[in-house]
C-alpha cells in the first residue's frame, strides 16, 4: 500500500496547510492498529489528539451543576401546573363529552323505554285530560236525555 | 444572558482543557465545576464580558494550573518521603495515574505525551492547537474565539505546529527535559 498521501499530509499538518477534514483523516489513520513502521513515530500525537477530542462530562454533569446554582428549581417553575395538567385536562373533558353524547343518543332512540319523572307526568296529565273530556261527553249525553225526556213529555 | 444557554454549553470544551492539562478525569471534573460555580457567583458581571468563552477559558485554565501545580507538590513530597528522590518531571503524568481516562494503556500514554508536548508551548500556542486539533475549529471560529485575525491565526498556528515537532521529536530521541 502506498502511504504517499499520508506522508504529504503529515508534512502539511506541521506546516499548518491541512483543512480541518485532512486533519480528522490523519487521526483516524493513526488510531488504526497497523500502522507502517516509518509513520508510527507520529502515532503517539495524533492518537493523543483523537482521545482528547473524543473526551467529554457524563449526562449528570448539567443537573448536579443546576441543583447547585439553583437554575434547576428556577427551570421548574417555568412548567406550570396547568401545562402540565393539560394532557388530563383534555382527557377529562373528551370522557365528558362521551358521556353527555351518549345519553343525548341513547334518550333520542326509539326503543327507549325509561323514562323520567317530567315525562311520566305529562303522561299522567294527558290521562287526566281525557278523563275530563269523557266527563263533559257524559254530562252532555245526559243533558240530552232529559231534554229528549221534556221534549216527548 | 442565560446560564444555561451560554455558560453551560461551554462545559465538554472546559473538560478537555482541564483533563488535557491534569490527566485525570475526576481531576477534570472538579475543575469544570469549580468554573461553572465561579461564573455563577459573578453572574452580576456576565453583561460586561465581550468574550465569554474566553473568559470561562481563563477561569479553567488558572483552576487547572493551580490544581496540577498542588499536585506535583504533593508528589514531590511524597515521592521525597517515601524514597528520598526527587519527583522526575517526564514522569509526573504518569499513565497510571489516570486510571479512568481510558481503556487502553496506548491511549493514556498517548494523551500524557499530548499534554507534555502542549505545555510546552506559549499560551496563545497552547489555545491556538487546542482550538485548532481538540476542538476541530476553522481559522475563522479560532479567530473569534481569540480575537484574532485569520491570517493571525494561521501565523500562529504554524509557529505553534512547528514548535510541536520540535518538541516532539525531542522527546523521541531524547525524552521531554
Amino acid at each position: 500500500m502506498d502511504f504517499k498521501y499520508i506522508e504529504q499530509l503529515v508534512e502539511r499538518y506541521f506546516a499548518a496547510e491541512t483543512t480541518v477534514q485532512e486533519e480528522r483523516l490523519l487521526r483516524e489513520f493513526f488510531a488504526q492498529d497497523e500502522v507502517p513502521e516509518h509513520l508510527r513515530q507520529w502515532q503517539p500525537l495524533f492518537a493523543g489528539e483523537k482521545s482528547l477530542a473524543a473526551s467529554h462530562l457524563d449526562e449528570h454533569f448539567d443537573q448536579r451543576i443546576l441543583q447547585m446554582t439553583g437554575e434547576e428549581h428556577v427551570k421548574a417553575r417555568r412548567i406550570t401546573f396547568g401545562l402540565r395538567m393539560r394532557p388530563l385536562f383534555k382527557a377529562a373533558a373528551f370522557v365528558a363529552f362521551a358521556i353527555v353524547l351518549g345519553t343525548a343518543v341513547e334518550q333520542a332512540s326509539p326503543g327507549h323505554d325509561s323514562e323520567s319523572p317530567e315525562l311520566q307526568a305529562s303522561f299522567e296529565g294527558e290521562d287526566e285530560l281525557d278523563a275530563t273530556e269523557t266527563t263533559v261527553i257524559d254530562i252532555r249525553s245526559a243533558n240530552a236525555e232529559q231534554a229528549d225526556s221534556t221534549y216527548t213529555n | 444572558m442565560d446560564f444555561r444557554t451560554d455558560i453551560l454549553p461551554h462545559r465538554d470544551r472546559l473538560y478537555r482543557l482541564a483533563l488535557g492539562i491534569t490527566l485525570h478525569t475526576a481531576e477534570a471534573e472538579d475543575i469544570v465545576q469549580d468554573t461553572m460555580l465561579r461564573a455563577w457567583e459573578r453572574r452580576g458581571e456576565w453583561s460586561e464580558i465581550q468574550n465569554i468563552s474566553a473568559w470561562l477559558t481563563q477561569i479553567c485554565r488558572n483552576l487547572a494550573l493551580d490544581r496540577k501545580k498542588h499536585s506535583q507538590y504533593e508528589g514531590t513530597l511524597s515521592s521525597s518521603a517515601s524514597s528520598g528522590a526527587h519527583l522526575d518531571p517526564a514522569t509526573s503524568h504518569s499513565a497510571l495515574s489516570t486510571p479512568h481516562l481510558s481503556d487502553t494503556l496506548e491511549a493514556r500514554e498517548s494523551l500524557s505525551i499530548l499534554s507534555q508536548l502542549m505545555a510546552q508551548l506559549t499560551p496563545p500556542q497552547n489555545d491556538i492547537i487546542r482550538l485548532r486539533d481538540i476542538e476541530g475549529l476553522s481559522y475563522r471560529e479560532i479567530a473569534t474565539e481569540l480575537s484574532l485575525t485569520e491570517d493571525q491565526v494561521r501565523v500562529y498556528l504554524f509557529r505553534a505546529r512547528q514548535k510541536l515537532r520540535e518538541q516532539y521529536m525531542k522527546m523521541q530521541n531524547y525524552g521531554l527535559q
